[in-house]
């Protein structure tokens, strides 16, 4: 209590504590109406922007009544590193356009790459190489579920994955497997979403703040991706009961079920079939090399990467556009951007450095302590709420915190910021409202008429949530203790 | 005042869920198996006697050679039997694998119009043996040619996966003659649902005649596609054709036997979960009486 009594320094004006605890229970208030979207029956970019809206307006007002000489928001013109000022609404500098862009860029690229079939291809063409075998089958399509996590994004590979499950088990008449095979594939896009920086959002988000490159990330990842995958898939074998066929005739009259699809039917035209697939490996192969591209073309950043491919691949549909356009999640870049808008109210409020004081404590513990409670804090909270804000406070509190950033004010390479992408990713594991694509998963479950209820997921899916994010916290200490 | 209907919305998870699920299930290919159909025993039904009876078995084994050499046959003559009761126990002490019969058996005095006759049409509800009709009535049978079978007609309105019907219709064919696979989509059927369609808002109705038609057409095309490859991956040296459209399919069938040199007709004429003979089965065996018809 004593703390919003007292007055929070700022940068060169006080904020009322009053205010920083108001500002506090709004924050509060919000992370609970993402909680409860489906009750509330709106989508996350009208309850952000309706909070992020109702925070620029009281924080205006509040700032004009209690000290005019220094208003909470910084309104004023902006400074161009070249020395120009430029007039700007001040909702708009407070949105991290980088990530913004990351995210549509990549978005329309997936968009229009997919259609040319390659994604589906991969995957009928997976079907059949399995020969219909169940262990086989859901080797590959956790494979395949953990790659398309991390090329697209989780709820795209949820949605091709699971479609394609339905459809294959359905055929090989093996609907018994079906509620497994689902659980497991929607609990590795969260460990395929780890894969690389631009997988998931809460990577986009830790990344930019940390500075981590595309490289140094997917080498820090691959190896926690790849042993988390196996294990959830053993695992997924023993809980579900997933076994080899036994006889030949069994396996005779498996592959010759699956054998019957024709992955070629996904594939409308093999010349946009093939420039997809170069444009994909350009695509990867740029954000690899984002950092080291000549004459300060590094300088324009991978959210431009993004946009530039995606406006290249547009030219293969140029009549076409506006469909591709219609089919970006508006929704989400409309929730990023007015989270992006509560977030710096919230810094202006020092709401964040509230809860990075809260911080601070955990931080200082011993090392392997610290770390594993900022992941296991960070798990649970994503399993109950949103992790993208979880993400963004999380990240916008740790780069500015010594024990994180170290005295040069930049430590990529701190086992914190891994803290909280393991931890925000792996927290979606543990209820079926922890993340988007395991929200599809039980959409998809319940369009099949499978029994499972929230509590039913949360007992099936969190003994393998547990077990990843111990394998996690091991992951972090080792890493942290190698370098 | 009815209350005003609340169709859900769906959103974009859902749509995109069912768009791949249809790309998936449109990957499906329904893939054909040869088989070998063996017959062993062959029951000929007749309401004469056995001399004509033999005869006629004689007939079948020159139109049906694959018949001849291996099967055990067995002739009921109308001394045998005086009431339908009799003709299906008859049947079942027998257990054939094929009866040969004639339409309106034991219907001498009168010879009843677009009916196949109270034995036949028991026979076809009770029995799941396949039947083979002569063409013509028990009356007044046609005859059926001296030479063996050399055109088979598959007559269905859904080709997709039924292996039984294409390989009795393979079997019934001779070395080198031609197998029509027959595919006629019903289009009244086809219209009423377009009619349906057309007062649905939500739903293109002009993109969903063009890609329901399309998809219709499709999954028959392949199956046949399928045939003619299992076919001469398997030695079977026939010439196979494929009929695929939409149309009244009594009128369209008649207007197929008469364009075609069709010897016989092979057909389905029950669902799995259905006890009386199909509409269009049925329809085809009482109007189309100058052909030998397999009904399976």
């Amino acid at each position: 209590m004593n703390m919003f009594l007292a007055t929070v320094a700022g940068d060169g004006n006080e904020v009322p504590s009053w205010v920083t605890g108001f500002y506090l229970v709004v924050l509060v208030a919000m992370v609970l109406c993402l909680a409860f979207e489906e009750k509330i029956h709106a989508k996350k970019s009208l309850i952000v922007g309706t909070f992020a809206g109702f925070c620029l307006v009281t924080e205006t007002i509040i700032g004009y009544f209690t000290d005019r000489a220094h208003p909470m928001l910084p309104f004023g013109n902006i400074t161009l590193p070249n020395g120009h000022e430029i007039g700007l609404p001040i909702y708009v500098p407070a949105i991290d356009w980088s990530v913004i862009t990351i995210i549509l860029g990549a978005s329309l690229f997936v968009e229009v790459t997919s259609r040319s079939g390659i994604f589906t291809w991969l995957a009928i063409k997976l079907t059949k190489q399995s020969g219909g075998d169940p262990w086989r089958l859901l080797l590959f399509y956790g494979a395949l579920t953990v790659i398309f996590s991390a090329v697209l994004n989780n709820v795209t590979a949820m949605i091709i994955v699971g479609s394609l499950t339905t459809v294959s088990l359905n055929k090989l008449d093996r609907r018994d497997l079906l509620l497994g095979f689902l659980l497991t594939e929607g609990l590795l896009t969260n460990i395929g979403g780890l894969l690389t920086l631009i997988s998931s959002v809460p990577n986009i988000i830790v990344g930019q703040a940390a500075g981590i490159g595309f490289v140094p990330f997917f080498l820090k990842a691959v190896p926690f991706v790849v042993v988390a995958t196996l294990v959830t898939l053993l695992q997924a074998r023993f809980t579900f009961g997933v076994k080899s066929l036994a006889t030949e005739k069994e396996k005779n009259i498996a592959a010759d079920l699956v054998a019957g699809f024709d992955e070629s039917e996904s594939v409308p035209s093999k010349y946009f079939f093939w420039c997809s697939v170069f444009l994909l490996l350009g695509f990867i192969i740029c954000l690899a090399g984002q950092s080291a591209l000549p004459w300060d073309l590094d300088e324009l950043g991978m959210g431009f990467v993004a946009l530039f491919f995606a406006g290249f691949a547009l030219w293969f549909y140029k009549h076409d556009v506006n469909t591709f356009y219609k089919a970006v999640d508006w929704d989400l870049l409309g929730f990023f951007a007015s989270l992006f808008v509560v977030i710096y109210v919230m810094e202006q409020a020092e709401v964040l450095a509230i809860i990075g004081k809260g911080l601070q404590e955990m931080l200082a513990l011993p090392p392997q302590a610290a770390q594993a409670s900022l992941l296991v804090s960070a798990a649970a909270a994503s399993s109950v709420t949103d992790n993208i804000p979880l993400a963004a406070v999380l990240a916008k509190i740790l780069a500015s915190n010594p024990i994180v950033v170290g005295p040069d004010g930049s430590n990529p390479d701190s086992p914190f910021w891994w803290c909280v992408i393991y931890g925000a990713n792996l927290g979606g594991n543990i209820t079926p409202i922890g993340s988007a694509s395991t929200v599809v998963a039980m959409t998809i479950i319940h369009k099949n008429k499978l029994p499972l209820t929230f509590i039913g997921f949360v007992k099936v899916a969190s003994p393998f949530a547990v077990v990843q994010i111990l394998l996690a916290i091991g992951y972090v200490w080792l890493t942290s203790y190698l370098s | 005042m009815s209350e005003p209907r609340n169709h859900t919305v769906p959103s974009r998870s859902d749509e995109a869920i069912d768009e791949f699920e249809s790309l998936f299930k449109r990957a499906e290919r329904t893939l054909y198996h040869y088989a070998d159909i063996s017959i062993r025993k062959v029951a000929v039904v007749t309401d004469g006697n056995p001399a004509m009876a033999k005869e006629l078995g004689n007939d079948i084994k020159r139109f049906l050679p694959h018949l001849a050499g291996q099967a055990d046959w067995q002739y009921v003559t109308g001394d045998q039997y005086g009431n339908v009761n009799d003709l299906l126990k008859i049947m079942v002490e027998h257990n054939p694998d094929l009866i040969v019969t004639s339409r309106c058996l034991d219907e001498s005095s009168l010879v009843p119009q677009h009916t196949l006759g109270v034995y036949v049409d028991v026979m076809t509800q009770t029995l799941s043996t396949p039947i083979l009709l002569l063409p013509g009535t028990a009356p007044q049978p046609h005859p059926l040619g001296t030479r063996a079978c050399q055109g088979v007609m598959v007559v269905t309105d859904n080709l997709a996966g039924d292996d039984q019907l294409v390989n009795h219709a393979v079997a019934c064919t001779a070395v080198e003659g031609t197998v029509w696979l027959c595919h006629v989509e019903d289009d009244v059927l086809f219209r009423r649902y377009l009619e349906a369609i057309g007062r649905i808002p939500e739903i293109n109705t002009e993109q969903a005649q063009e890609l329901i038609a399309e998809q219709l057409v499709a999954i028959p095309t392949q199956y046949a596609q399928s045939c003619i490859e299992g076919l001469k991956a398997a030695g079977a040296e026939r010439t196979i054709e494929q009929v695929i459209e939409f149309g009244h399919q009594v009128n369209r069938y008649r207007q197929l036997v008469a364009q075609y040199p069709v010897d016989l007709l092979v057909t389905n004429t029950k669902d799995k979960d259905q006890l009386a003979m199909r509409g269009v089965a049925y329809a085809l065996s009482v109007e189309l009486t100058d052909i030998a018809q397999l009904l399976l």
